[in-house]
């Protein structure tokens, strides 16, 4: 490698020395300013002289002012000496700040800044007072020292430095501590155990210095006795209790040790000891009568439970348990049957060593008032009676099964309220009970539900559309859980519209929880929804849609009972119209003639008038007959009977012809031959529509009538009805039964009573003859 | 009569006889203050021999390395090696050691043993329980260097600020670690005695023993 040349190298550095040439004549300062000190006292005078070199380009050649600035403000300064205006001087009277610039400028084209020098101003230092130092015996041992720092503040870094002088080690010590720290721990070093050492602290600024007064001390005083065991009763501390013991020492009046680690010891147990307050809550239960009882307490001021583990037990005579014990428990309550006969029983505590004194157990109008969030103000009214010493006040979160929440409270007599601080959850329901107590027992409670605070319902409950008609509508809802009510339902309010807003309101009753709402369209679909208030808030629930029918239930058995009345107007019209038409009538009804009653004619001729005397009283019911027609007597001859009127039927008389009108068919054959057809009744019209042409006969024969045996006397004896229907050719016979013995004469006039179409035919005999 | 005599003799010189009093130190160590001094010598004397074992256990960590242990007489070649100086014997006040003798003993035992840990010191990792020990020890130095002084009435006593130096040998870890044990375990060991010598100088105790 070939060595560089030496005139490279020249070449190379030769710029550097220029520049290092030129930046040494360039930095030669134009100016300088001296001050008659850097730091000075705070409100002292400051002097300063701003010399500025002939050769400093800016006053080349040519008159300057110099001018003195403070920081930004322009001082007045001295007037240029007879150096040609490059000397200037400055006096500030009264140096007020604590550090500023004071620069010296030159007054040229433009200004310019050429010297400046900072000035500071401040106090000596105050004397550190208050030195006192504390020795630390623990591990490590230290000496602790500390101080004040003079009130006035100097303004100035001011540096403490603690001084130490042991004589009998002949040592001198200096420790410097932090800036600001005014404290410091000599280490073991620096002290000697039974020596004395002198303490001095110094502070010193830019302005002065000033030491503390002196402390002399002996770390440990007087004399030690470390191997002599102290041993200190501690007396009054409680039964079973856990304590922690600390020492530290002085020594003839110097400062205290620090504490020592502690050491922990459980004192002896004991019995537990005082009262404990109870109270107690019964009713009957079942058919047996056994008082069930539930019984609270809690410690009272005076009580000790002088262990750990402390459990109360419940006892009595007579009570079922070992030893008549019926409960055993570490919680506040208990809940138990008392059978019949036991009045007291008995509360204790009971702990590892032993149990307390057993306490014996034996048997309002008001309202609540918020008082804050958390605390309950009780008041109730009540008559003072002779026997009255005071009241129990119990409450329960009713949102707890748990009985253990249950508390209470004694009262004075004269106490009307009571304020319960600090149990009370916001929002939640609880079970206030006041009892009153008299010398012989507990009264009846009042009991209400509370809330320290009430807010809106959490939940608003569904309405539910229970019944519909036709302009109204009955809505229903269920109460909201107790969980979320969050406060007592003061009203429910129920808001409704049509589609056409507008809005409705109804109010219902708390305990209802149903409304009805009325004046209803029944063309309109509503909206509605409930607000449930309580005095916190309300809250809206869902909006639920309804419309009423046009037809209920209601209307339904309206139109159908008016439908049903009208259809029986119209039945009963119908028939009763049936009933006046003949025609009708005799179609449906076809009239069964009663013989015994039947009248074919009725002469109104005088000469008729004693025939007529047999139907002068007693007119049956006048038959309506639609025809009537005589049969044709038989050819064959007959045997002649005594029977007139057998004899007569041969004729066929007037009073044939009158009766039957049209001839019958010749082809008959009565069933009895000697019987003789007394009449024909015959029935023109259809009775069945099958058979139209068919007519109806009755036919009668001599035979037995069975029909009118059972009629009156009047009735005739000697004929019956033959008829039935659809026997055309059939007749009637009518003429004597086998067993009738016609009678003549007399009986005979009295048959003719009872025959009058014979008597008539007789009759027509007698005027034929 | 003859037989009382006899009797009254020995009772009349036993009123006149006086014990023969101890050197002149028994003047000096009737003296309140010396027992101050004293008084705290036995304090500063039970701190060092309380403090020993935490000393012992934060620089020495060998196994086999225990105080009060019978091993340690396995280690006289280490010590002799290392250069660790026995401590002086202590002798009890008597015609032949004055109190003066017996102080000036005890100061230079401590003496001793302080320039020893002070050699080891600067090798160990955990140094601060054997620089508290040192302070100790000084300080006990000083106390006893007071007695002395009002022992022999002198003016003033030399204050001890340094020792000579001892040079030990540490080669190695093991040196170090041996070297700190038997120093310490000779330091317990010399303490003790010192303890017994000062207990014998405590008058005041006596008095509470005779009161």
């Amino acid at each position: 490698m070939k060595s560089t040349p030496a005139w490279v190298a020249v070449v190379v550095l030769l710029p550097a020395l220029v520049n290092g040439a030129r930046n040494e004549v360039d930095a030669q300062p134009c100016a300088t300013v001296l001050a008659s000190g850097s730091v000075v006292p705070l409100g002292s005078p400051v002097t300063a002289t701003c010399v500025i070199r002939d050769d400093c380009p800016l006053v080349a050649g040519q008159a300057v002012r110099i001018e003195w600035r403070l920081g930004d403000r322009i001082l007045p300064g001295g007037p240029a000496d007879a150096e040609g205006g490059r000397v200037s001087r400055v006096v500030i009277p009264s140096f007020n700040l604590t550090r500023e610039f004071l620069t010296c400028c030159v007054q040229a084209s433009p200004a310019q800044v050429v010297a400046g020098v900072e000035i500071r101003a401040g106090y000596p230092p105050e004397a550190p007072q208050n030195l006192s130092c504390t020795t630390n015996l623990t591990n490590p041992n230290t000496l602790t020292c500390s101080w004040d720092a003079g009130q006035q503040e100097t303004h100035l870094h001011t540096k403490y430095t603690l001084h130490t002088q042991i004589w009998d080690s002949n040592e001198n010590n200096t420790y410097e501590p932090p800036p600001g720290v005014h404290r410091y721990s000599i280490p073991r070093s620096g002290f000697v155990l039974f020596s004395d050492i002198r303490i001095s602290v110094k502070a010193v600024n830019e302005l002065g210095e000033a030491t503390s007064a002196p402390l002399v001390l002996e770390p440990v005083m007087s004399k030690t006795q470390c191997q002599d065991l102290v041993s200190v009763d501690l007396c009054r501390l409680l039964h079973g209790t856990r304590y922690l013991a600390q020492i530290r020492v002085r020594y003839q009046g110097g400062p205290w040790s620090e504490w020592s680690s502690s050491r922990s010891g459980v004192t002896l147990e004991n019995a537990p000891s005082g009262r404990l307050d109870w109270w107690m809550k019964a009713s009957w239960e079942g058919m047996e009568k056994q008082l069930n009882i539930l019984l609270f307490w809690k410690p009272s001021k005076q009580f000790r439970a002088n262990g750990q583990n402390v459990s109360y037990a419940v006892s009595g005579k007579k009570l079922a348990g070992a030893n008549g014990k019926v409960c055993s428990t570490t919680g506040n309550y208990c809940s138990f049957h008392l059978p019949r006969g036991v009045k007291k029983v008995y509360l204790s505590a009971v702990n590892a060593v032993g149990k307390s004194s057993p306490t014996e157990v034996n048997r309002r109008k008001y309202d609540t008032l918020e008082y804050d969030d958390r605390s309950l103000l009780v008041r109730w009214r009540s008559q003072l009676s002779s026997g009255l010493t005071g009241f129990v006040v119990e409450w329960r979160p009713l949102l707890q099964t748990d009985l253990s929440f249950t508390q209470f409270e004694f009262t004075a007599q004269n106490q009307t309220q009571l304020l319960i601080a600090g149990s009370f959850e916001p929002y939640k329901p609880y079970g206030i009970s006041v009892y009153p107590r008299f010398k012989d027992g507990i009264g009846f409670p009042q009991t209400v539900d509370a809330y320290s605070r009430e807010k809106a319902p959490s939940m608003a409950p569904k309405i539910q559309i229970k019944k519909v008609w036709k302009s109204h509508v009955e809505l229903a809802w269920d109460e909201i859980p107790l969980e979320q009510r969050n406060g007592c339902i003061q009203n429910y309010t129920v808001f409704y519209c049509d589609p056409k807003g507008n809005f409705q309101v109804v109010n219902a009753d708390p305990k209802e929880r149903r409304v009805v709402l009325n004046g209803l369209n029944s063309e309109s679909l509503y909206e509605a929804f409930l607000m449930v208030s309580t005095l916190g808030g309300s809250l809206n629930g869902s909006t639920v849609h309804f419309k009423v029918e046009n037809f209920d239930a209601a209307a339904v058995v309206e139109i159908v009972t008016v439908s049903l009345v009208g259809l029986l107007l119209a039945g009963i019209i119908v028939v009763g119209t049936c009933f006046s038409n003949k025609r009708l009538k005799g179609h449906f009804w076809p009239a069964v003639p009663d013989p015994a009653n039947s009248s074919i004619k009725r002469w109104t001729s005088e000469s008729t008038q004693d025939s007529n005397v047999a139907f002068d009283n007693e007119e049956p019911n006048p038959m309506y007959l639609s025809h009537l027609s005589f049969l044709d007597v038989p050819v064959k001859p007959r045997k002649k009977d005594d029977d007139p009127w057998l004899s007569n039927a041969e004729d066929t008389s007037d009073l044939g012809e009158s009766i039957c009108g049209s001839p019958l068919p010749t082809d008959y054959s009565g069933s009895n031959s000697d019987s003789v057809p007394y009449a024909t009744v015959v029935f023109s019209g259809p009775r069945n529509s099958t058979t139209p042409e068919d007519p109806h006969v009755y036919l009668r024969s001599e035979s037995t009538q069975p029909l009118l045996e059972t009629e009156e006397s009047f009735s005739p004896k000697c004929y019956h009805n033959m008829a039935t229907a659809g026997m055309p050719s059939e007749q009637c016979f009518f003429g004597p039964s086998p067993d009738c013995v016609p009678e003549t004469g007399e009986g005979g006039g009295e048959l003719w009573d009872d025959f009058p179409f014979l008597r008539a035919l007789a009759l027509n005999d007698t005027e034929n003859d | 009569m003859d037989i009382l005599l006899v009797l009254a003799i020995p009772c009349y010189m036993a009123a006149f006889a006086r014990g023969a009093p101890l050197p002149e130190s028994s003047a000096q160590v009737a003296d309140q203050q010396f027992q101050g001094v004293v008084q705290r010598s036995r304090s500063l004397t039970q701190k060092i021999l309380l403090s020993i074992p935490d000393a012992h256990e934060s620089c020495v960590h060998a196994e086999a390395l225990k105080l009060d242990s019978p091993q340690n007489a396995k280690l006289a070649v280490m010590a002799s090696n290392i250069g660790i100086p026995s401590a002086p014997v202590l002798r009890v006040v008597s015609e032949s050691f004055s109190l003066e003798a017996v102080l000036r003993n005890v100061s230079e035992g401590l003496q001793l043993h302080r320039a020893l840990l002070r050699s080891v010191s600067p090798r160990l990792q955990n140094k601060d329980k054997v620089a508290a020990l040192l302070a100790d020890i000084k300080d006990l130095i000083i106390q006893i260097n007071k007695m002395v002084k009002m022992a022999n009435g002198e003016a003033a006593v030399q204050p001890s600020p340094s020792p000579s130096p001892v040079v030990l040998r540490l080669p190695g870890e093991y040196d170090v670690q041996v070297a700190a044990h038997l120093s310490l375990g000779q330091l317990q060991s010399f303490g003790r005695d010192v303890l017994r010598c000062l207990r014998s100088l405590d008058r005041s105790g006596e008095e509470e023993a005779e009161s």
